[in-house]
């Protein structure tokens, strides 16, 4: 059961109506508040560890409203999910009294009004229909491979059927449903706690923000971390030192995503504030194109962008040159495609003579902004590379450079594969290719598995 | 049109909800009130989802009533607005907002398993539905267990807990607080090197209800009340930040009024100034090292405080937030850190951010060690992870941030403890250190593998110390080392009981979805023998 048009209209309307401001923007969709997403619509989450299910949850339809009003150019928001008309007034109320208590915020742009938007659809029956045995079914399956393999599986699958809406009072409406799911598993190759662990193998893979549960190869993702486990058991020492190493997408992204943070200027560290990059400017090597593409096949993204304007097809980064400047302007780079070459991943590995995998990555983040300075550490498997093949397993290790180098350093790229989001870091289901970088810096080993 | 039990049951709202609320300007007179206010509609709601997962084979259930208001004030300068950043331990508020969050959610447990569900809409129907599909996701979950999930016992309790507090932070006005903010920025303002000042602050009033099928049924309210402020310095081209420390505590607007002090801007901004004049680090050294309460705190966090959550010792938390190198197996024995190392985790000591009547699942808060004279003796535990440690009670870790959030373990408070009656002040520690370098509040970004094995860190602010004294600052020291050998194993002293701070992270997170947590850290001051430290590549 979820809300449609003409039900968020009517909820809109009671917010309108309740209304003194100058101006009112609604919206009813997914946020991120401090460390913690909340999802507008219907959610379920399987989570399993140790090869059981520890969580089965479902949360019924929850629509947040969030209503943003301004006087003149001062602006208050209130957050509701009690939607009657005595809630929303009040909501209404407590907006407008910030407002009124606030400053004028200089520079304030009037809202947007009515606008195109292309139809991108992002919304699959079927995902949003998935009864809590189908979902069950899925997570068994992959917890009775892992078993069948003696190994030790942690996993979270999650559908979501959502909803986004916005309106405001300069006539702007939009609405969609879309349908969001994914799934991440890691597999250990047993369940050794603590510093025991050492000598684990463990391997992960997974899928972000997928529209189509069909389209989840289950099978094949724990497969592959199934594979990255097996072959990760007893890692070896290695000479930390400066190798040529293929990143995995997911990787990749979490680079990526810093890489855009510095170029916009967004970037902070500690007592270092970004400064924007001048457009046309050569950022990375030629090998990097990144176009934010919402009606992707394998993105189908929602088309509203920033201040309510259709979120447009928009090349950022063109041939390594930087072409348009993600930030308040043009919007932050979502939905990104990043073409690549026509290769796969293993072709990547073949062309190594020796050098190093990076299947994921960990705590990876800006050290220092001038220059740029990133620093992380490889997780659930690093493998080394020689003549083509994948050797011998690698312990852990931290890595440290400046990211312009690691921008620069790109001598080749796969064709894009989906990403998921690990961790707090990178791009969930962005379309990103393997990248072979030269000169990547390990500066120190890491026991931890 | 929609007529209008169907919109009830789109929009959250029940027949309660919806009748008329006398005098509904009040900030907190709205229209959830009904339910919200009264226990014994919670007990009657709850009762029905109880009877109806008891009827279904649960083993056990328990519910959650939950109304969340949050309300974020920040100023950049002399504007009201959000600020995003670099506020990854922080309060974030990148939105000047009011929220209000309500609903309630059912967790079962059967054949073994746990099942959860949750719902925005609090009547009697949605009661029952929601009861159902926790059932029916338990049995689907048993399907899959090794091993019986088993709760060790806890008693019934029928009790209210509320913070203790002189003035709700919602029956302030917005225009008190807005004219706080601006007057702060402007006085940090007044150093002319200062080219940015930020003021925030930001007030929780979560209201829960709980009740489970062996009788308890517990209403609790907790307030929070949080802020800060910094002054951005800029001197040729060169920034620093140094922040005020608010310790977040659960308390009123009284801390607030007492805490955030416009009397400390002008040592703020001073201190940022002399931050951008300070040299950069320019050398890797091994030196003694002393840490404030505030700095000690985000230290505290990631390499005591999470290795000790017993989930994550278990391997319930591989496939995210990561594991520890710790086991269970370690209690008792393992050491951790020198003899002045002591560790106490509490969910009961007032004012501390962690601090309830009881957890989410029922049981009374309480104090225990988890290092005692370095010596790891204790881990954070919940019903269903104590008997991994042997242990027959659990110790109260259970934490669902909100009605959509599922319960699980989270950290409590853990916090350092004070030296003994002989202990040294601060002025004496620093007197008595020859060489060294003061660490002062927590600064992001750390650097921690997901084993919590090793660690590195900066600070808000950092003193050269020579021959006792404080010398001057210096930027971008970072200290490092192997968790505990080259860390906890190198503390050396701690100071006195009127130098222990209740230091507490602005927020924290875990969990797939991930859940908000609020905990404090507290500490005394601390030096550390010959710690590794270097600049921002260290």
């Amino acid at each position: 059961m979820s809300l449609s048009e003409t039900d968020v209209k009517e909820i809109f309307n009671l917010a309108f109506d309740a209304a003194t401001a100058d101006e009112v923007a609604l919206s009813m969709n997914w946020y991120h508040e401090v460390n913690r997403e909340v999802v507008c619509g219907v959610t379920s989450v399987i989570r399993f560890s140790n090869s059981h299910i520890r969580d089965n949850t479902h949360v019924r339809p929850y629509y947040p409203l969030e209503i943003e009003v301004a006087f003149g150019d001062r602006v208050g928001h209130c957050i509701t999910n009690q939607l009657d008309e005595n809630s929303i007034r009040e909501a209404v109320a407590r907006a407008e009294a910030i407002a009124k208590a606030s400053t004028p915020r200089a520079g304030r742009h009037q809202m947007a009004g009515p606008q195109t938007y292309p139809d991108i659809p992002g919304f699959d029956q079927t995902t949003a229909k998935l009864t809590a045995d189908e979902r069950y079914e899925k997570v068994a399956g992959v917890i009775a491979h892992v078993q069948e393999e003696k190994l030790n599986g942690s996993g979270y699958f999650h559908v979501d059927d959502t909803l986004e809406a916005h309106a405001n009072s300069a006539g702007l409406w939009f609405y969609r449903r879309a349908t969001k799911t994914g799934y991440t598993v890691t597999v250990r190759s047993d369940g050794t706690m603590g510093r025991a662990s050492s000598r684990v193998g463990s391997g992960w893979a997974g899928i972000g923000d997928m529209r189509r549960v069909a389209d989840i190869d289950f099978d094949g993702i724990t497969a592959t971390a199934i594979q990255k486990a097996k072959d990760s058991i007893d890692p070896q020492p290695f000479e930390m030192g400066r190798y040529t190493v293929i990143l995995e997408p997911s990787v990749t992204a979490s680079f990526v995503s810093l890489m855009l943070g510095v170029w916009s200027g967004s970037a902070r560290v500690v007592d270092q504030w970004g400064r924007p990059t001048s457009v046309g400017e050569p950022v990375a090597s030629e090998v990097l194109t990144l176009t934010t593409k919402p009606d992707h096949p394998k993105i189908l993204g929602s088309p509203y962008g920033p201040s309510g304007r259709p979120l447009e097809e928009t090349v950022w980064v063109e041939g390594g040159v930087l072409r348009t400047l993600p930030g308040k302007e043009n919007g932050p780079a979502a939905h990104l495609v990043w073409d690549g070459g026509s290769g796969s991943l293993e072709d990547l590995i073949g062309d190594v003579d020796r050098g190093l995998l990076v299947t994921q990555n960990w705590n990876t983040g800006l050290r220092w902004l001038d220059p740029p300075q990133v620093n992380g550490m490889t997780r659930n498997g690093l493998f080394w590379i020689e003549n083509g093949r994948i050797t011998k397993p690698l312990q852990n290790a931290w890595f440290t450079l400046q990211l312009d180098e690691v921008a620069r350093n790109i001598e080749a790229a796969s064709r894009p594969y989906k990403t998921a989001l690990f961790g707090s870091s990178g791009l969930n289901g962005n379309l990103m290719p393997a990248i072979r970088v030269a000169n990547f810096n390990f500066y120190r080993p890491s026991k931890a598995v | 049109m929609i007529n209008r039990r169907r919109f009830m049951k789109l929009c959250g709202a029940s027949a309660v909800i919806l009748m008329p609320v006398p005098g509904c300007r009040s900030s907190r007179s709205l229209s959830s009130q009904n339910i919200i206010d009264d226990v014994e509609l919670k007990k009657a709601i709850s009762a029905v989802a109880l009877e109806t997962a008891k009827r279904r084979g649960a083993t056990f259930a328990d519910v959650r009533i939950v109304r969340n208001i949050i309300q974020t004030l920040a100023a950049d300068n002399q504007t009201i607005t959000g600020v995003s950043g670099e506020w990854h331990y922080g309060a974030s508020p990148e939105h000047v907002l009011d929220k209000i969050d309500v609903g309630f959610n059912v967790r079962v447990l059967k054949n073994g398993a746990w099942g959860f569900a949750a719902s925005p809409i609090i009547d009697e129907d949605e009661t029952v539905t929601v009861a159902n599909l926790a059932v029916d996701l338990a049995e689907k979950a048993s399907r899959t267990m090794i091993e019986p999930i088993r709760m060790v016992p806890e008693p019934a309790y029928e009790d209210s807990y509320e913070t203790s507090y002189e003035e709700d932070p919602f029956s302030i006005s917005l225009d008190e607080k807005v004219e706080l903010l601006l007057r702060i920025n402007e006085e940090v303002r007044q150093n002319p090197d200062i080219d940015r000042a930020f003021s925030w602050m930001d007030f929780w009033d979560e209201n829960k209800y709980y009740a489970n099928s062996e009788g308890s049924s517990i209403q609790q309210r907790i307030v929070r009340s949080d802020g800060s402020f910094f002054a951005r310095a800029n001197v040729d081209g060169v920034r620093a930040q140094r922040r005020f420390w608010v310790n977040p505590l659960n308390i009123g607007y009284e801390h607030i009024r007492r805490s955030m002090d416009p009397g400390e801007a002008e040592r703020i901004a001073e201190e940022a100034v002399e931050k951008a004049k300070a040299p950069m680090i320019s050398t890797e050294m091994d030196i003694d090292v002393i840490m404030d309460p505030h700095n000690l705190c985000l230290f505290e966090h990631e390499s005591v405080a999470h290795p000790t959550e017993l989930n994550r010792t278990v391997l319930t938390e591989t496939n995210f937030a990561g594991t520890t190198f710790l086991s269970p197996e370690d209690m008792g024995s393992y050491r951790f850190g020198s003899e002045a190392m002591n560790f106490v985790a509490d969910r009961n000591r007032p004012t501390l951010r962690s601090t309830c009547g009881y957890d989410d699942e029922g049981v009374k808060t309480q104090e225990w060690d988890i290092v005692r004279e370095g010596i790891l003796v204790g881990f954070q535990t919940t019903r269903d992870f104590a008997t991994y440690v042997g242990e027959s009670q659990s110790r109260g870790c259970c934490l669902s941030e909100s009605w959509d959030r599922v319960p699980q373990g989270r950290m409590p408070n853990v916090s350092l403890e004070p030296g003994g009656d002989d202990a040294p002040s601060p002025e004496e520690l620093i007197a008595n250190t020859k060489r060294g370098l003061l660490f002062s509040g927590f600064a992001t970004r750390i650097v921690q593998d997901f084993q919590r094995r090793n660690h590195t860190y900066t600070a808000d602010a950092i003193w050269e110390i020579r021959d006792g004294r404080k010398a001057g600052m210096l930027r971008g020291a970072h200290y490092r080392g192997e968790n505990p050998e080259e860390l906890w194993h190198r503390l050396e002293v701690v100071t006195n009981q009127a130098s222990w701070q209740p230091a507490a992270l602005d927020s924290d997170d875990i969990g797939q979805p991930s859940q908000r947590n609020h905990n404090t850290h507290g500490a005394p001051w601390a030096r550390f023998r010959n710690l590794k430290v270097g600049g921002p590549t260290l």
